[in-house]
Order: structure tokens, then sequence, then C-alpha cells
């Protein structure tokens, strides 16, 4: 036992096999993000985590990271976003009322969402595109959307 | 009552180590597997971050098992019988704790935290939950001490049962035979992580997997409908307070906005994704879903593998 009672297991072999591991995983992998090759990559990506949301556009992100949708067939307006999480993506099908704000910052669509693991999706989609992506959000979201948003 | 057990998960931790790194190896030269530096990362965060918060209600745990000892129904001595009986118990008394932690709320919350990640490797085997006891995870053993089996023994089972389930979370080991049809194995559990509609909330066994095969739960792996893990909203995040924590917050503000009891109760203990409206998915909803696009896909003669596997072409 360590001084206190304190087990070594837990407070010594433990902690540095969790840095070893990271560190032989890092070795290997590195900390790539994930990214779509193409339109089509990016609608199957979707169509895996959110099978229920019909995509009509595409916007792929610079460098294929992540990607925004329209919805199509549907009663509602929905836009659905995928983003780059490590090796992964994650999806979010926003609706009215999910967006807090949206803002354009450089090339970069900044959403900001009620979504407590990931509030922030950004998109570099180039100034143009961002901006019609915002529009869009602030349309569907009955202008509530601040168009002041974040500062990135 | 006897001497206490060893605890078999300390003198585990080591091995853990030890297989990951195989694993990792194998995944680096043979590229069966996968992992990712960050989501490793907050697996060992989460299962190091388990261990020591245990360390707090672990006592009032121990302290009602062996209270409640005092007033068991049997003397159950230490023979070879007594601990078969404990052993499948024990078992069984983990399938109800886990069907449980998937089908009503309060329970997810703690357990949504297993499977927050969308690898499956040994490293996620360890994200394991902070907040069990909160989640009631322990009265499911009080049976098991009322009958009369020893807190100790139940404990030893616990631990056994979990480093068993260790070496399941893996894709490096493909199909196992005959040992498939009574033991959990590493293609049963790829099913109960996975969020394929077809897979949802099945194999919820610890040791046996006869408990899924006796109570209707058991789903096969099938190679047309590779496993697809994680969530069915995957989270946002590698930070581990907030995979602790993110279910708990969900229904906190739920909770804030509930507007009858009924709602109250729907919140917390209905099954993840219940609202008053329907507006969510359960996993009910998402299969029924998952379904209709089968039957329609179906009848338009596409392969039914090609919509389990994608859903909607968008």
């Amino acid at each position: 036992m360590l001084p206190g009672g304190l087990d070594p297991v837990l407070f010594i072999v433990a902690p540095l096999g969790v840095l070893g591991v990271i560190g032989l995983t890092w070795l290997f992998g590195g900390l790539r993000d994930a990214s779509l090759a193409s339109p089509e990559i990016a609608r199957q990506r979707l169509a895996e985590l959110d099978p229920g949301f019909v995509a009509a556009g595409v916007t792929l992100a610079r460098s294929g990271a992540g990607a925004i949708f329209s919805g199509a067939g549907d009663h509602k307006p929905r836009i659905a976003v995928l983003v780059p999480l490590g090796d992964r993506f994650v999806s979010r099908v926003l609706g009215p009322g999910d967006v807090v704000d949206a803002a354009v910052v450089g090339e970069r669509l900044v959403i900001r969402t009620r979504d407590f693991t990931g509030p922030r999706l950004a998109l570099a989609l180039g100034a143009g595109e961002a901006e019609r992506w915002r529009e869009r959000l602030l349309e569907f979201n009955g202008g509530a959307v601040d168009p002041g948003g974040p500062d990135g | 009552m006897g001497e206490s057990f060893p605890n078999i998960v300390r003198y585990a931790i080591p091995f853990f180590i030890l297989f990951m790194g195989i694993e990792i190896v194998i995944w680096r030269v043979f590229h069966r597997g996968r992992y990712e530096t960050r989501d490793t990362a907050a697996s060992l965060a989460m299962g190091l971050g388990n261990q020591i918060v245990g360390l707090l209600p672990g006592g009032f745990v121990v302290g009602l098992y062996f209270a409640l000892y005092e007033h068991r129904l049997f003397d159950l001595e230490r023979t070879w019988w007594v601990f078969l009986l404990c052993f499948l118990a024990e078992d069984l008394s983990y399938y109800w704790f886990h069907r449980l932690a998937h089908e009503r709320r309060w329970m997810w919350a703690a357990h949504i935290n297993h499977h927050s990640s969308q690898h499956y490797n040994l490293s996620t085997a360890l994200r394991q939950a902070w907040t069990s006891t909160l989640a009631l995870s322990f009265l499911f053993r009080l049976p098991l001490v009322w009958i009369g089996f020893e807190p100790a023994m139940i404990f030893l089972f616990g631990g056994i049962s979990l480093v068993y389930q260790f070496w399941i979370h893996t894709e490096v080991i493909d199909r196992m035979g005959p040992f498939e049809w009574v033991f959990n194995t590493p293609s049963h559990h790829r099913v109960h992580h996975a969020f394929n509609p077809r897979y949802l909330d099945a194999n919820y066994a610890g040791v046996l997997i006869i408990w899924d095969r006796i109570f209707g739960t058991f789903v096969e792996e099938t190679a047309a409908d590779p496993p697809r893990y994680g969530l069915v909203k995957n989270i946002a995040t590698f930070n581990p307070f907030k995979v602790a924590f993110h279910e708990w917050v969900g229904i906190a503000r739920d909770v804030a906005g509930a507007r009858s009891l009924r709602e109250l109760l729907g919140y917390t203990w209905g099954p993840p994704g219940w609202s008053p409206d329907g507006s969510r998915k359960t996993t009910a909803t998402l299969k029924a879903e998952w379904r209709a696009r089968l039957a329609a896909a179906e009848g338009a003669g596409a392969p039914a593998a090609a919509v389990s596997d994608v859903g909607d072409p968008g």
C-alpha cells in the first residue's frame, strides 16, 4: 500500500498503463480527423447516422471536414450537419428552435445549438456558401437566429 | 460469515493494459479492429474515474448489503452448489439490471456512458459509468443478499463478470462456434453496442447469453448488416465530464420543462427517447421505422440488407 492506504495498482499502475496505451495509440494512429471524399459519401454517412432524414441539397466543407444538408420531403424544414469527431462523424438534424445562433466567421459557418455535448458546429464552407446556409437557418428558425452570432 | 474474496478487478488491471497493447499492435499490423487516440483517452479516463468515483458510494452499498444480510432468509454455506447458484443468480440479476439500464431513462443516464464511443475495442470496455449508484444499479443484487448469498460472494461473481466482459469488447475475434450457444462472446456483444435498428436493445447478457435466449432479447450478428457502434444520437465530445453527465443534463432540462406528473415520470422513468408528443424517437419507434423502410424496399425489389445498412439513400 502507498502512504495513506492508497492502492498502488489503482494509483500508480493504472495511470501509467493508461498513459502507455494512449501513447501507443497516438504513435500508431496520430490525431487524424475524418474527412468526406465526395457529396455522395457525405450522403451515405448521413444515411447511416440519421436514416430518417431525407437529404436534398448538400454542401461539403473544405477538405471534406463536414457537410451540411437541406431536408427533402419533410413537413418541417430541417437542416442536417455532419462534423468530424476524431476519425468518425457526428450528425445533427436541426429543426426550428434547435439553433441558438448562427454566424459567418471568415470562411466558416458557425452554428450554436442547445446540444450539451457539442454546442458549436463549425463548417469551412467558403464565405458565400456560409452566408447562404446562414440565411436558410435564419429562415426556418423564424428569424430567431442572432445575426451577430458567435465570435468564432 | 467467512473470509472475504480477493478483488478480481484489481488483479486484472495490469492484464487489461497488456491486452489493450496487444490489440493495438494487431490493429496496426493486421488492420483488425480500430483505435482512435482521443476516443481511447476518453474511454480510459472514464475507466479511471469509475474506479475513483466508485470508492465514495461503495461504502454505502457494502453497508446496505451487510445490513440486509443480517435479515437473510437462509444460511448458505460456502459449498460448491452455493457458489454455482450464486454465479447463476448474479448473472441473472446482471441481465435484468442491464436490460433496465437500456429501457429506463434514469438508469440509462449512467449506462449511456459505456455506449458513447463510436469505436469498439478493449478500451471501450473500460468506458464505465460514474453515476451507477445514483442510477440505482445496486438494487438488483439485493434479492440475492436477502435470500442468503454472502455479499462477499456476490461481489466476487460481480468482479468475475466485469473481468469476463472485458475481452468481449473486440473486433479482433470473429465467431466462436458452439461456445456462442451458452456464453456471451465478442460477436454477441458487438450486436449489443451497435445502433443499427436491427440490433437495438439486444444481448444484455453478462457471462451467459442464455438469459437473452430465454427472455427473447437475443439477436445474432449478421454479415449483411455490420454493426455501427455508438448511440442513436452520438455525442459530440471526448470530454469525460460531458460524457459522464450529458444525459443527466438532458433529464434536468426536460424535467424543468415538464408540465404534469405524467411528463415528469415519462422524462425520468420512460424509455430513452420518450416525449409527451412523440416527437422524439424511442427504440420501438426506430425499429418500426426501420421495418417500414425494409418493407418498402422489399416491395420495390431492393435487397433488404441495403436498407438495413444505410437506411434511406437520401
